[in-house]
């Protein structure tokens, strides 16, 4: 708590040359006989010499009155703070104090210091220990001789991976990164159907790794997870590899410093890496959706530890992705795929669209299984070097949709049960259909990213769940 | 038992107790087979789920 | 005496803050006990009895024992029981 004495109270630092300058100024006010109380935040024997300087490392009384710079002098009478001036200004000081003819010799005014209370990080730790916080999630008490995180994962807290301990200090930080109130509900988390409130996503991001900056990313991506049709619980419960895969749209993939070119399928980037994680951990903590309980799949996949990039947007020429589905020009969006995994795509022959559309097609009707159609949703990862071929004949982002869809069409003889002695395949009464791979308007997702040098592309798999066209879609959110 | 709980808050981990009367190292051996025969079946039942 | 700290809990907090143990098996019959010694003095003789009491209804008993009763078992205990038990049984403390 904030000292209550009346009088002068002056918060000072040794590394500040303003201080410094002021120090007998200070010793001046004190010989007054007015009482005056020094506090020092990095050195108690500063000002040298000074009898009764008062120790404020920890930084106590410099949080409860909120000093952003130093020097910084405040009068309090009748036990409120009535005035207060920082840095040096003798006509400020002089009015201040009632007393006239300070700092005989020095300069009229001289700029204070950043106040040490203020550095980056340190307001909030100042905050979670002397301060009031607004989170109410129950706390999990260990003591100095515990490591946190391992307490974590004796818990079942985490992902498989060491996580962030969620202290106080790191959560205030991390709700810097949105205007939200903490206590604010965000959405129903399945498979428990819990309320899940900012407060509970900023734990969760902290867990993650995440930047403050992240928590747009964040709040966007459980929102459009939480939409009926991305059919999050499903998704959740499945047999199937699938789960959450994050396209990430707009300037704030600049901001934020998300990768979209050489690796951003892959490990490296911190915020790739955390955005997608923070989404895993809500849905396991909030939700309790975990592996080997409500969690079904065979297998799952790797991508269901994070799976989320960027799309390369530096070329302006090109639609991006939530631009195609009705994202206002500008703005920043996420795009949430059912999917999984990586189906690798090297073509290093063909020089027209027309070859290297029918090339692609090979590999895409082979999604879940070549005899399966109108079931998964995929993202087409397509690299620079690809598109440049594209971009060579004209062919913009709805030219090569149309043409993608038109060679993954293929006659419903090939494609029956039994045909090629294969049982699986669609109904026997399609066998005179032309049968499209995907459905027409969000079966198949093109987002431009990867390196810049290699005839590689990449198709990220689907969900078996996108049979059901009108109940379970990629969701994409405007934010 | 105060201890026992008391640790069991600090590494917030709570196991299945079963008490047994104090003290234990100056009983005879006949004594100490009691103890253990009288905590037996308490014992199983916890295993079997019927006490915690 | 050591400074308590905590961190905020991400969960749904429908469970307690204390770890739930990994549940029993739901028919312990014929299942395999170990009976872990914490090397207190006559650990070794209470648990003696209760191997004889396990024994005659039928479950297989493994014997272990810690080094010393003021440290944590050692990990190829610790793993021995986790791959050759299915229920753990310790004592005496006091």
């Amino acid at each position: 708590m904030a000292s209550q004495t009346d009088g002068l109270i002056a918060i000072v630092k040794r590394d500040c040359p303003t201080c410094e300058l002021v120090a007998p100024v200070l010793q001046r006010l004190k010989d007054t006989g007015v009482p005056f109380t020094i506090y020092s935040q990095d050195d108690p024997n500063f000002p040298d010499g000074m009898a009764g300087v008062v120790d404020d490392t920890t930084l106590e009384q410099s949080f409860h009155h909120d000093v952003e710079f130093v020097p910084t002098l405040i009068r309090r009478e009748k036990g409120q703070e009535v005035e207060r001036t920082f840095g040096w200004n003798r006509e400020d000081w002089e009015k201040l104090t009632g007393i006239q003819g300070l700092g005989e010799g020095l300069p009229e005014n001289q700029p204070g210091c950043g106040s040490k209370s203020v550095e980056p990080g340190v307001h909030e730790l100042l905050q979670a220990r002397y301060g009031e916080v607004p989170m109410k999630a129950r706390k999990i008490t260990y003591s100095s001789w515990d490591d946190p995180v391992e307490q974590a994962f004796s818990r079942g807290w985490t992902d498989g991976l060491p996580i962030v301990p969620p202290t106080d200090e790191r959560i205030l930080r991390m709700l810097q990164g949105t205007p939200r109130k903490p206590d604010e509900i965000v959405g129903i988390i399945p498979p428990d159907m819990k309320e899940c409130t900012v407060e509970k996503v900023a734990i969760n991001a902290v867990m993650a790794g995440c930047l403050p900056e992240y928590m747009p990313v964040v709040l966007a991506v459980v929102e459009a997870a939480l939409d009926p049709k991305f059919c999050m619980h499903g998704l959740l419960c499945t047999l199937s590899y699938s789960g959450p895969v994050i396209v990430v749209n707009g300037p704030i993939t600049k901001q934020i410093g998300m990768n979209w070119g050489h690796n951003c399928l892959g490990q490296g980037n911190r915020a790739n890496a955390t955005i997608g994680r923070t989404l895993q951990l809500i849905i396991r903590n909030v939700g309790g959706g975990r592996p080997g309980e409500i969690d079904r799949a065979v297998f799952g996949n790797p991508g269901k530890f994070t799976y989320c990039f960027a799309e390369d947007e530096t070329d302006s020429t090109w639609t991006p992705l939530h631009i195609a589905r009705g994202c206002k020009p500008g703005s920043n969006a996420v795009t949430l795929h059912q999917g999984h995994g990586l189906t690798s795509f090297s073509d290093n022959r063909s020089r027209t669209g027309e070859e290297l559309a029918r090339s692609l097609a090979m590999q895409l009707v082979n999604d879940i299984h070549p005899k399966v159609v109108q079931t998964p949703n995929v993202i087409l990862c397509i690299s620079p070097e690809h598109y440049r071929i594209f971009e060579q004949d004209g062919w913009d982002r709805a030219k090569i949709e149309e043409k993608l869809h038109e060679y993954t069409t293929r006659p419903g003889k090939d494609l029956v049960q039994g045909a090629h002695c294969v049982p699986e395949g669609v109904s026997p009464e399609k066998m005179k259909d032309m049968m499209p791979k995907f459905w027409r308007d969000h079966g198949l997702l093109i987002v431009r990213c990867g390196g810049t040098a290699g005839l590689l592309s990449a198709i990220i798999g689907g969900w078996s769940g996108g049979r059901n066209h009108d109940e379970i879609q990629p969701v994409t959110k405007e934010f | 038992m105060p201890a026992a709980a008391s640790q069991a808050k600090s590494l917030g981990f709570e196991p299945a107790i079963k008490w047994v009367p104090h003290p234990i190292q100056n009983r005879t051996k006949d004594e100490l087979a009691a103890i253990a025969d009288a905590v037996y079946e308490p014992i199983l039942d916890t295993l079997r789920g019927k006490i915690i | 005496m050591a400074e308590e700290l905590f961190m905020r809990d991400p969960t749904s907090e429908a469970s307690s803050t204390l770890r739930t143990p990994v549940p029993f098996p739901a028919d312990i019959t014929g299942k395999t006990i170990a009976l872990l010694d914490i090397a207190k003095e006559r650990s070794d003789e209470f648990l003696d009895t209760l191997e004889t009491r396990f024994v005659s209804q039928g479950f297989v008993v493994k014997r272990y024992r810690k080094a010393s009763n003021s440290k944590n078992a050692a990990q190829d205990i610790v793993q021995a029981i986790v791959s050759e038990a299915d229920i753990v049984v310790e004592g005496l403390a006091d």
